[in-house]
């Protein structure tokens, strides 16, 4: 599968879609991008596409029942006799409306299950084998999405769309569809079917981001690729040493593949007036796991935290375990105690979301331990350090919080990229028992698909990229910055950065480009 | 010339300066293209396909044969074994599994140095798939070098910056290879080349590009001949039957050496190192004194050896004998 950054998307996909969108009226304007998103879809998963439309219906569908179920109920409530015929009303209507958001999510949700996992768990050439109809791109994005409209819709925070073909374009609107950010309908509905005008300055700068984006996804994550995909082969024959160094340029080539291709999402939202929900915030510069995950892949986090989190916490099952543990352990670690079964669900859930195999499961076991241990931890460090004395707000606290999260994120992405929790777990192993430098002092790392001028380009990269993460937690984004300069800079700026990508980016004889890699989830 | 543009219509300026912001970024891209472009065409200077691209290094005006194609050209056609048999000069600008925008591209930088009588075209590459994408990307490397050459920032010197670009170095072998050359490995010849009313399907951006090779020579005054040469594994009647009809429409020859008069006798037996997928060096040898005989009978290329401007195919030639007679 190509990217977003390939030659018919950038030289010809968006600019058509750009020029068309701009001459034909507002009303059409919606149309254009769907037209252009189902083009798009139809040439990466061909008659597949049905499957979104499918969602797109039944969601579409559920937003109507539910309108109709509250405008039904406010009817019968104004007819109901007294308060006891209105509370009647309320039961039934709750059931009803439960009954159709229920039907929402579980077409969606299996939809999802028997496309994307049920061909892990059926024997080839059974009955239930249907690994042949393949898996439509970017499902496990749209269908969250799908379901965060339904729940939304239910819960009131949104109006039931009476226009399917809006839904349509929510879900598969063709800068987001492949790799997310999965955004709701509340936050991109409107924008999307406003067919606002192509401005100047959206143009700009949504070109400044996509070149952005084109720059980390071809100088850093496609250079690193061959290391990578070496070590990780054939991790057996590598010391503690190169699984280190794969692991963290590992890391490195996610965070540029995926917030690269979230740069093109959103610069080209930019350009049709589309404001997309930002997926990554300096996630390096986090101090704890948890703070990682508000960072990193931000609407997924999100959508599990609306989803899952809050609804099992608030269910009556679970607020009755939070209120025993916390008349047993006390108001600061009961509550702490009892979030770790909403904690559960929600890891349980993201590794799942990332795949079937084993290693996304633990995966999510990874990040549930720390961060539900890391909260009594906290817990007890703050006790230990009041009783101490020791500040825990100086700086050298604060990047030591740093260099441990990067290392707990490093070693979460290494399980992540393992084609095993077997293998996870033997890398792993060897990363502690095994590490040595030998590699690097006699020369090993460098025939491994990177030679040193390699090396000095990603470490210029990450100088380069510290240095706009810094700008940014600092509230300054450098590109945008540029934005409202003359004509002549921005086009320096996107000219420049294109330039950069053409001569330093890792394409051609010596190179594999690594494919859009959420693309697989 | 400021004031006066603050006169015209916005998206009239706007459109203005585009078009200036487009000409200075191909002003850049060019002299990028120049500053990372090999400096001569050996793999030293980073030359990419240097064996193929080695005609660019031959004296100008000096090949009559020009030889196209994928491995199986590379395989099959030996220049030296051809001068020393029939005095022609040729050069195989082969490469492995070439696409035809690939094959355009080479046959387009050989005729600005050379003028074949005589451009052979190995057939087993015009059936091999590629995308619009891939000649979108041909066509911008071609216009573009830096879009081929980029990774050479790593090794650019002084030289880079201030000399021009030259060609000076051919193939030893002129573009063929002596891969595995006395090993063989018998072929399965079940099947092969049984007769059929069949088409291989030629996908229209193939047939596209044959078209352009065919008028690019036409312009060259050049002979395109589509050879197809023995290959029990990638080669059957059905190809044989689309090829023979975008001949006749192209108004080109085409000659099988797997199938009637032109047959080579190859022992699939012992003339094969990969069970028939190609030939070595017995088999190239056979392939060679067929095309020889071809070219000078029927298109009538001429003799050089005794030719004192072609001295240095002689001493070619004898160092050609004296490795094979090494092997």
């Amino acid at each position: 599968m190509e990217s977003y950054f390939s030659v018919a998307m950038l030289g010809v996909i968006l600019p058509l879609t750009v020029l068309l969108y701009q001459l034909v009226p507002p009303r059409v304007r919606p149309y254009v991008l769907l037209a252009a998103s189902c083009v798009f879809y139809a040439s990466v998963s061909g008659v597949l596409i049905a499957f979104v439309l499918l969602s797109a219906v039944s969601i579409w569908l559920v937003g109507l029942a539910l309108s109709s179920l509250d405008r039904q109920q406010a009817a019968a409530r104004a007819a109901a006799a007294d308060s006891d015929a209105r509370r009647a009303v309320k039961r039934r209507y709750r059931r009803y409306r439960r009954g159709a958001v229920t039907v929402g999510v579980a077409v969606n949700i299996g939809l999802l299950a028997v496309l994307r996992y049920l061909p892990h768990f059926v024997p080839a050439g059974g009955v239930l084998d249907i690994s042949g109809i393949g898996v439509p791109m970017g499902i496990s994005f749209y269908s969250l999405q799908a379901v965060s409209y339904v729940v939304d819709v239910y819960r009131g925070g949104v109006q039931a769309e009476r226009n399917p073909l809006r839904l349509a374009l929510f879900l598969s609107f063709f800068p987001q569809v492949m790799e997310g950010p999965i955004s709701r309908y509340g936050q991109v509905g409107t924008s999307l079917s406003a067919g606002r005008p192509i401005t100047v300055d959206g143009l700009w700068s949504g070109s400044v981001r996509i070149m952005w984006g084109l720059v980390k996804k071809m100088v850093v994550a496609d250079r690193v690729n061959v290391l990578v995909k070496t070590v990780f082969s054939d991790h057996a024959a590598y010391d503690g040493g190169v699984i280190a160094l794969a692991a963290t340029l590992y890391t490195l080539q996610l965070y540029c593949d995926f917030s690269g291709t979230m740069d093109f999402a959103v610069g080209a939202g930019r350009i049709f007036g589309v404001t997309m929900p930002e997926n990554f915030r300096q996630p390096f510069a986090s101090r704890t796991a948890a703070e990682f995950w508000q960072r990193w892949h931000i609407s997924l986090g999100a959508w599990f935290r609306d989803y899952v989190f809050y609804p099992v916490s608030l269910s009556a099952p679970v607020k009755r375990v939070t209120g025993a543990a916390r008349r047993v352990l006390g108001n600061r670690v009961g509550p702490l105690a009892a979030s770790g079964i909403a904690l559960g669900c929600v890891w349980l859930g993201n590794g799942i979301w990332h795949g079937a195999g084993s290693q996304y499961l633990l995966f999510g076991l990874y990040y549930f331990v720390l961060i539900w241990l890391g909260g009594f931890a906290g817990l007890a460090g703050d006790a230990i350090c009041g009783r101490m004395g020791v500040s825990r707000s100086g700086a050298a606290w604060r990047a030591w919080q740093r260099v441990r999260t990067l290392a707990v994120v490093v070693v979460g992405e290494l399980i992540f990229r393992a084609s095993s929790a077997g293998d996870a777990l033997a890398m792993l192993g060897r990363l502690v028992g095994g590490f040595t430098f030998a590699s690097a002092v006699d020369g090993t790392v460098l025939g491994l698909g990177m030679d040193a001028a390699d090396f000095a380009l990603v470490a210029v990269a990450i100088l380069v990229l510290a240095a706009v993460g810094r700008a940014r937690e600092s509230g300054v984004h450098p590109l945008a910055r540029l934005c409202p300069a003359p004509y002549a800079g921005r086009a320096a700026v996107v000219m420049t950065l294109f330039l950069v990508a053409i001569v330093f980016g890792a394409y051609g004889e010596n190179y594999q480009p690594v494919d859009p890699m959420y693309a697989q989830f | 010339m400021i004031q006066r543009n603050k006169g015209l219509p916005l998206p009239l300026r706007y459109a203005l300066r585009t078009v200036a912001a487009v000409a200075v970024f191909l002003v850049v891209l060019a002299v990028l293209s120049h500053v990372v472009m090999p400096k001569n065409n050996q793999r030293e200077f980073g030359q990419i396909d240097a064996r193929a691209n080695g005609v660019m290094g031959e004296r100008e005006g000096s090949v009559d044969v020009l030889f196209l194609g994928d491995s199986e050209a590379f395989s099959s056609f030996s220049p030296l074994q051809l001068w020393g048999d029939r005095g022609i000069t040729s050069y195989v600008s082969a490469t492995a599994a070439q696409r035809l925008c690939y094959t355009r591209t080479l046959l387009a930088r050989a005729l600005k140095r050379q003028t074949p009588r005589v451009v052979v075209l190995e057939t087993n590459c015009t059936f091999a798939r590629f995308s619009m994408a891939d000649a979108a990307r041909r066509l911008l490397k071609d216009v573009f070098p830096v879009f081929e050459y980029h990774d050479r920032w790593k090794i650019l010197t002084a030289e880079d910056f201030l000399s021009p670009v030259r060609y000076t170095w051919a193939d030893e072998l002129k573009g063929f290879r002596l891969r595995r050359a006395l090993e063989a490995k018998p072929a399965d010849t079940q099947g092969y080349m049984e007769p059929t009313d069949e088409l291989t399907p030629m996908a229209d951006l193939n047939r596209a590009y044959l078209e352009q090779i065919s008028q690019m020579c036409k312009n060259a005054g050049a002979r395109l001949v589509l050879v197809s040469t023995p290959s029990t594994k990638n080669w059957n009647m059905a190809r044989h039957n689309r090829i023979a009809q975008v001949a006749d429409e192209l108004d080109v020859d085409y000659i099988d050496l797997n199938s009637g008069s032109d047959k080579v006798e190859i022992d699939w037996q012992q003339d094969t190192y990969d069970a028939g997928d190609h030939l070595n060096l017995r088999g190239a040898q056979k392939v060679t004194r067929a095309i020889g005989s071809i070219l000078a009978g029927r298109y009538g290329v001429g003799d050089h050896r005794g030719d004192e401007a072609f001295s240095d195919w002689d001493e070619a030639h004898g160092r050609y004998v004296k490795r094979l007679s090494e092997l």
